[in-house]
């Protein structure tokens, strides 16, 4: 079942889309995304000279008229194209649970899902050290994923790091990665994931989920002590009006950092925010990125 | 407010867990924080903060904070032993009146001895008592004694004030506040004297009380005077004990004094200057004087007009007194030589009998039963502690209670203790022995001379009598020809015979013999005179309680007299006091029923607040669990 927040109107946009990638990958079955494999397709490639074995069907005529030669047209095949949804299993994307961090990264996942099913392409959902899923494809398969990624609970992975390692070297398609974190990681580890994104020559787009609490922690309590969910370290915190100024400062300053390390590996980037309406994010936020259009 | 008034702490030095229990509990907030602990994504950009350092920030604790320092209140203030001063307190006052107590402190204008201060503070602690409590006073000085036989009111230990003077002896704190503790009937021990409590001795019964005046001060003492005859007349001897913070000049005053129609008249004799360093100690002898001088009196005067002038702050020891005529003790020879033999006939002012070792076994009883003031064991041993103080000179056997080693030649001390009275004057580093034997100390005695082969003498003390054991013979006595033997020889019988009447007068509290047919005794101490009581048996002896001159008159007006003197080194040194050391005895049960403190009370609410304070914690513990679950 998918969650409630899928409704039929949401449904209906999301179908309209399509998931976009900037490079063409072999796919292993038929589908609605240009192959670099050259056979049956509407898009014409090139010509070439005939061979024993080519079927006289696809020679062209015209210009044998012209040229008295037999060249035969070829086409662009168009292929399914893999989809890998990878998610951030890390801690802070479940705390605060107010801020449903990790529910807005799962719907995203499910929309992408959706919309690269109804497209005929496969998708994994990937949460390192929580969830892999098979590559499912066909419209069906919508409620399975749907399950499964809703599926999954806290506690979150101990070390994201090593546990995305280790689902990335898994991948065996090359295609679309979209990366759905909140990014509150050194830039080193986002580096190094993005890295491993593209060595398995993936288009990688980045979905950068905050909740409330990212852009202003510890609202309503001026003296309190902060607890890492990731690490468990204690900071006591007094923050005043000053110290808030100072907090969003480094807060865009970080977003900066990321945004400009991603764009430097080529991997198209948005921001959402968690308590923003599912339908906004799909329809407005995501095609930003390129990777629905 | 008069119910705020009342109470008291009877260990407050307690209290200082309070403002250590406090800072504590405050860093401790300080460092835990002050807010709740919340649960964030991450502190990645939470730890880039600058956040206020630990001493700037405001400190605003939450309410458990408050909970917990009235706890360390409660624990404090009954750990200091709350009290409150109404029906049922019963307060001992022990003052101290020891002659240290003598002491004079305070400014210029206002200048009073320490016992006036006490016995002040006494009379305003009484005064502050409800006239509900019952008090008893002591004074510690010669020995413990109930000014107010058993509790009284306030008001009634209010009068027995009036009868405290200064005691001539030392304090004897440790054990009169042993034996007080001991009494179950006292809810509270108050202490006053001018020794501090030691740290960490302090009981909660106990509660001592000082004042300004009983602060560190300069003294000048005449620490012991000796009379010798010799064929140029009669030669007195002094020592000058000094308790000073800088150099400084005194003179010493010889005079000679006789009874005159019941008045002291004083002739001055000589003079002699002396310079006094630091804490240290002057001999001083002054040129022979004529043998019909019949008495002495020695005082020391400080120049104020003089360079290194200073206050004496004890004045009664600077006067001493010797007395031609005064009476010792026998003292019991057991050996094979007379003291004929020894040459101690020569000894002035002591009296030698002599008893044979094999009359002394067949009947030790007679030196035990005779009011022998000691024995000397000359080359014999007795199988068991004789009962009456005693020397071991040269032993042949060991005994049951010390062993002899064999003979030894050329013997070298090595080591003495300096300060033991058996070694006043004596410097024994040029002793040599031709012979003498190894003793082996008993457990109960010190070794106050070794040698590189072992220990050469000893001394100790059982059941109050003295034991000295010499492993060198000191005799025969030869005066001047082999001083430090002879030395050492007076020294002896000076520490066994615990007078100092071999030497020209009596110590104080001692029993001085009285000749017959006495019909008064006078004490002139030169400021006055006082009749002393006669014991009801002449035989019973005299006993002084305050030095001065006796005047001992008998039928046919033929006067005789006497010298009383008090030395103590201890009492007269102003500069430094040893603390009281309290030994802490646990209270029966019986006792606390009937105590009337309000630490009971705390230790119930302490008690109820620490299980109020784990309630609390639990609770807490169990909600943010729920909470963890729930989230």
């Amino acid at each position: 079942m998918l969650p409630e927040s899928f409704t039929p109107s949401l449904l209906r946009q999301l179908e309209l889309f399509k998931i976009r990638s900037r490079r063409a990958f072999l796919g292993t079955r038929q589908g609605g995304h240009i192959s670099p494999k050259r056979g049956h397709g509407i898009e014409f490639s090139d010509y070439r000279r005939y061979e024993l074995g080519d079927n006289p069907r696809h020679i062209d005529w015209g210009v044998y008229a012209r040229s008295d030669r037999l060249y035969v047209k070829t086409f662009q095949e168009e292929q399914e194209l893999s989809v890998l949804v990878l998610l951030d299993s890390s801690a802070s994307m479940f705390q605060p649970s107010l801020d449903k961090k990790w529910e807005r990264a799962c719907e995203i996942a499910i929309a992408l899902g959706y919309v690269a099913l109804m497209e005929q392409d496969m998708i994994c959902v990937c949460a390192p050290g929580l969830l892999r899923t098979p590559f499912y494809y066909g419209a069906r398969a919508i409620h399975h994923l749907s399950a499964e990624v809703l599926s999954v609970k806290p506690p979150a992975v101990g070390d994201f790091l090593v546990e995305a390692q280790r689902a990335i070297n898994r991948v065996r398609f090359p295609g679309v990665a979209i990366f759905v974190s909140d990014f509150l990681m050194p830039s080193e580890h986002i580096g190094s994931i993005v890295t491993s994104l593209r060595a398995k020559n993936l288009d990688i787009a980045a979905i950068q989920v905050l909740g409330p609490h990212d852009i202003q922690p510890l609202s309503g309590n001026e003296d309190a002590i902060a607890v890492d969910s990731e690490t468990g370290e204690q900071i006591e915190l007094s923050l005043g009006p000053r110290q808030r100024e100072e907090y969003a400062l480094l807060l865009e300053k970080h977003n900066t950092q990321v945004q400009e390390l991603l764009h430097s590996n080529g991997v198209r980037f948005v921001q959402v925010r968690s308590d923003a309406a599912l339908a906004d994010v799909v329809v407005q936020n995501l095609p930003m990125t390129g990777v629905l259009r | 407010m008069n119910w705020l008034g009342s109470l008291g702490f009877s260990s407050p030095l307690w209290l200082s867990l309070l403002p250590l229990g406090a800072a504590a509990l405050v860093y401790a907030y300080l460092r835990k924080g002050q807010g709740k602990q919340i649960v964030v994504g991450t502190v990645l950009l939470l730890r880039s903060l600058k956040r206020p350092v630990l001493a700037r920030r405001k400190f605003r604790p939450p309410p458990r904070f408050y909970f917990e320092l009235l706890l360390i209140a409660l624990l404090a203030a009954g750990a200091a032993g709350l009290y409150r001063q109404g029906a049922g307190t019963r307060v001992a006052v022990l003052i101290d009146n020891s002659f240290s107590m003598a002491k004079i402190a305070g400014s210029d204008g206002n200048r009073s001895d320490s016992l006036a201060v006490a016995i002040r503070d006494a009379a305003s602690l009484m005064q502050s008592l409800s006239a509900l409590s019952r008090v008893a006073v002591f004074q510690t000085s010669p020995q413990l004694v109930s000014l107010t036989q058993g509790l009284q009111s306030p008001d009634a230990a209010l009068r027995a004030l009036a009868g405290i003077q200064i005691g001539y002896g030392s304090d004897n704190l440790e054990s009169a506040v042993a034996k007080i503790l001991s009494n179950p009937e006292f809810d509270r021990l108050v202490i006053l004297s001018d020794r501090p409590a030691a740290p960490f001795s302090s009981q909660d019964r106990v509660e001592f009380r000082s004042s300004e005046a009983f602060v560190p001060s300069e003294n000048v003492a005449i620490g012991s005077i000796s009379l010798e005859r010799s064929s140029k007349g009669l030669e007195v001897r002094v020592e000058i004990s000094s308790f000073l913070q800088k150099e400084a000049r005194v003179r010493v005053v010889l005079e000679s004094v006789r009874i005159q129609d019941r008045e002291l008249k004083a002739t001055r004799v000589a003079e002699h200057p002396a310079v006094l360093r630091g804490i240290s100690r002057e001999t001083i002898s002054f040129p022979p004087v004529p043998p019909s001088e019949r008495a002495f009196r020695v005082r020391v005067e400080t120049d104020p007009s003089s360079l290194g002038s200073f206050f004496d702050s004890i004045r009664r020891d600077d006067v001493a007194w010797l007395s031609v005529e005064a009476e010792g003790g026998r003292i019991a020879l057991v050996s094979q030589f007379s003291s004929a033999d020894l040459k101690l006939d020569s000894i002035p002012f002591a009296t030698f009998a002599h008893i044979r070792p094999e009359q002394y076994e067949a009947n030790p009883e007679q030196v035990h039963s005779q009011e022998y003031l000691a024995a000397l064991f000359h080359r014999y041993t007795p199988t068991i502690l004789p009962e009456v103080s005693a020397a071991f000179i040269a032993p042949v056997d060991g005994s049951a209670f010390f062993e002899v080693r064999g003979e030894m030649g050329r013997l070298e001390v090595s080591r003495w203790r300096e300060t033991h009275p058996l070694l006043n004057y004596l410097n024994m580093s040029s002793f040599r022995l031709e012979q003498g034997r190894i003793l082996v100390s008993p457990p109960w005695a010190e070794t106050i001379i070794s040698s590189t082969q072992g220990t050469l003498a000893f001394a100790g003390e059982v059941s109050g009598r003295k034991y000295v054991g010499l492993g060198f013979d000191l005799f025969p006595y030869e005066g001047k020809r082999a001083a430090l033997t002879s030395i050492f020889t007076l020294n002896l019988l000076k520490y066994l015979s615990e007078s100092e009447a071999s030497v020209g007068y009596q110590p104080v509290g001692s029993r001085s013999p009285l000749p017959p047919r006495v019909i008064e005794v006078t004490r002139h101490d030169g400021s006055g005179v006082e009749t002393l009581a006669l014991p009801k048996e002449e035989q019973a002896g005299l006993v002084s309680v305050a030095p001065g001159l006796l005047a001992i008159r008998t039928k046919g007006d033929d006067v005789k007299l006497g010298a009383v003197n008090f030395f103590d080194s201890k009492e007269s040194n102003t500069l430094q006091a040893a603390p009281v050391v309290i030994d802490s005895a646990p209270r029966t049960n019986e006792d606390r029923e009937d105590v009337d403190l309000l630490t009971t009370t705390i230790a119930v609410i302490a008690a109820a607040a620490l299980v109020l304070d784990l309630i609390l914690r639990l609770g807490l513990l169990r909600r943010s669990r729920r909470e963890g679950e729930a989230a």
